[in-house]
């Protein structure tokens, strides 16, 4: 345990270089700005705004800026020999850096998805607040373990993050429709919006269903995390 | 008594055991079919650049896979238990120091990796070790690449790991530097660890390594005892270039003395002379051109080059 401590502490100042924490908060705030905007002029559904901008664009590419290096980052800098000439479990090595990256983009990303609600919801704002806090998280989580996955197969990671979220789920979903099952995005929405039913702030309305969501996304980091791990104990390191 | 016989059971038994060991990479073969075995003591890894050297240590540690063969280090697979780092000191040929660490936490760090039960203690006796005492809470980036160098040996070192294994240690090191590493190396040695430096000049292996390790074109081409191999070495013939104030005479002179073998006139005007005691050359040369106010301009050996010596020796 100690040494996943270490190994998160490490892996947390290697992520907090100034230039990703000025695209952390240039994301965040931009999504304030428009939230603040948008409820200034009134114009805009909440739920529409809160669907599409919060989870649909921003959760993907802040969860892209923070783990899609985690592991290209200490290949390119030849770093990576310092933790695989350890004796420690792969998996202690891929846990505590996932979860570095994640924390660096999550906890802002929750905090300025607490604010936006605030400005957008004239009532329910907890309920609303705590429901996009579960589905954000565990969303975030996937899309935080499938980048770190792509990020330990390739130095081309944030390229290919960004052709999986721009393409297969931004421009192809709109033609196939059957890529929501199959949707990080489809279904973290899937799960907020189940959620939101479920304590009676919403109807229930998506497909896929929240369930099949929710699991879909528990197998999406699950997945990830082990081939992950399997790909670190196969690596060639240089 | 108990003590004198598990010393020499220890000594006896191979800390690494390379078996058949290959590697390629596509159509290129790296490592060909590479065998041996080592034990406590200080081991050098010898060969020109590209001959392979930097390939089979990662294969030793646990790296890169071998593409057909067998890799034992102290009894294991590195590559199948990573328990067995805990007994393993590594530097790389390249620099790979967290860059935003200090030297002091760099350490600390390594020994919390490797599991040392008091790291803080750890890393302060290994940065004394490499006498960094003075720079160790400057970040690692603001370090010259002699400093990056001894940083990472005190890494190496802070777990006090049973087989050491450095990567063309003396890159970037300085004289002092030099001597410094070589007596830790040999106190280490002293201490019975395994230890096997691989670097591409001759005279840095041979000041620390008792055995040689002689790797050519992916091939092991010689092992053993060094002297052995430096004695090979010194026989060897050497063409050299001579140029001077009078060569027909210098020439004719050099001839008679039996460390020639022959000598070659050029159409420049100097010659090429060819012995197997490069030694003598040395000596009786200045001494004949005095003796007959002949002025020599420059004496140039024409195969000195590292990879014609290593040609030579894996001959």
């Amino acid at each position: 345990m100690d040494i996943m401590v270490e190994i998160f502490k490490m892996s947390l100042a290697q992520v907090s270089g100034i230039r990703r924490l000025l695209v952390i908060a240039l994301l965040c705030g931009l999504l304030v700005l428009i939230a603040v905007i948008a409820n200034a002029f009134g114009d805009v559904s909440p739920d529409s705004f809160y669907d599409d901008m919060f989870i649909t664009t921003v959760m993907p590419l802040l969860a892209l800026t923070v783990t899609a290096s985690t592991f290209a980052m200490e290949i390119e800098d030849r770093t990576l020999s310092n933790l695989v000439l350890a004796p420690v479990s792969r998996w202690q090595i891929v846990v505590p850096k996932l979860l570095a990256g994640f924390t660096m983009g999550v906890v802002p990303f929750l905090l300025t998805g607490i604010v936006v609600t605030a400005f957008l919801f004239s009532s329910d704002v907890l309920a609303y607040s705590a429901a996009m806090i579960v589905s954000a998280t565990i969303g975030f989580l996937a899309y935080a373990c499938l980048f770190t996955l792509i990020g330990s197969m390739s130095t081309r990671a944030i390229v290919i993050g960004l052709v999986y979220v721009m393409m297969w789920e931004g421009a192809l979903s709109i033609f196939v429709s059957g890529i929501k099952y199959m949707s990080i995005r489809q279904f973290t929405l899937a799960l907020l919006n189940g959620i939101e039913s479920g304590i009676g702030i919403n109807q229930a309305f998506s497909l896929p269903s929240a369930l099949y969501s929710a699991v879909a996304l528990l197998l999406v980091i699950g997945v990830s995390v082990s081939l992950t791990v399997w790909r670190l104990r196969r690596m060639e390191i240089a | 008594m108990t003590q004198v016989r598990a010393h020499i059971k220890t000594r006896s038994t191979s800390t690494v055991s390379v078996e058949g060991v290959s590697k390629w990479f596509g159509n290129v073969v790296a490592v060909n079919d590479v065998s041996f075995e080592i034990r406590p003591g200080v081991t050098g890894l010898l060969g020109p650049n590209g001959a392979g050297k930097t390939t089979l240590l990662r294969m030793m540690c646990g790296l890169s896979s071998v593409s057909e063969g067998k890799v034992r280090v102290l009894g294991v697979d590195p590559r199948d238990d990573e328990s067995i780092y805990s007994r393993i000191g590594i530097m790389s040929e390249h620099e790979s120091a967290y860059e935003f660490m200090t030297g002091s936490r760099y350490v600390e760090f390594s020994a919390a990796l490797k599991g040392v039960d008091d790291p803080i203690s750890s890393a302060v006796s290994a940065i004394e070790t490499v006498n960094l005492e003075d720079d160790a809470e400057r970040k690692i980036s603001t370090y010259s690449r002699g400093m990056k160098q001894r940083i990472r040996l005190a890494a190496a070192l802070v777990s006090d790991p049973d087989l050491l294994i450095f990567d063309e240690p003396m890159n970037g090191a300085d004289p002092h530097q030099r001597i410094q590493f070589q007596d830790t190396v040999h106190r280490l040695a002293s201490e019975g660890k395994t230890i096997v430096i691989s670097s591409h000049i001759l005279e840095e292996v041979e000041s620390v390594a008792e055995n040689v390790l002689l790797v050519v074109s992916g091939k092991l081409a010689a092992q053993g005892d060094f002297r052995a191999i430096r004695a090979a070495l010194d026989d060897r013939p050497y063409h050299v270039r001579i140029q001077s104030s009078d060569s027909r005479l210098l020439a004719s002179l050099l001839a008679r003395i039996p460390a020639i073998d022959s000598v070659q006139f050029m159409p420049e005007g100097d010659f090429i002379a060819l012995t197997s005691k490069i030694g003598q050359l040395q000596i009786k040369l200045p001494y004949i051109a005095s003796k007959h106010n002949i002025t020599l301009m420059r004496m140039e050996p024409l195969d000195d080059s590292l990879e014609s010596v290593f040609s030579y020796l894996a001959e």
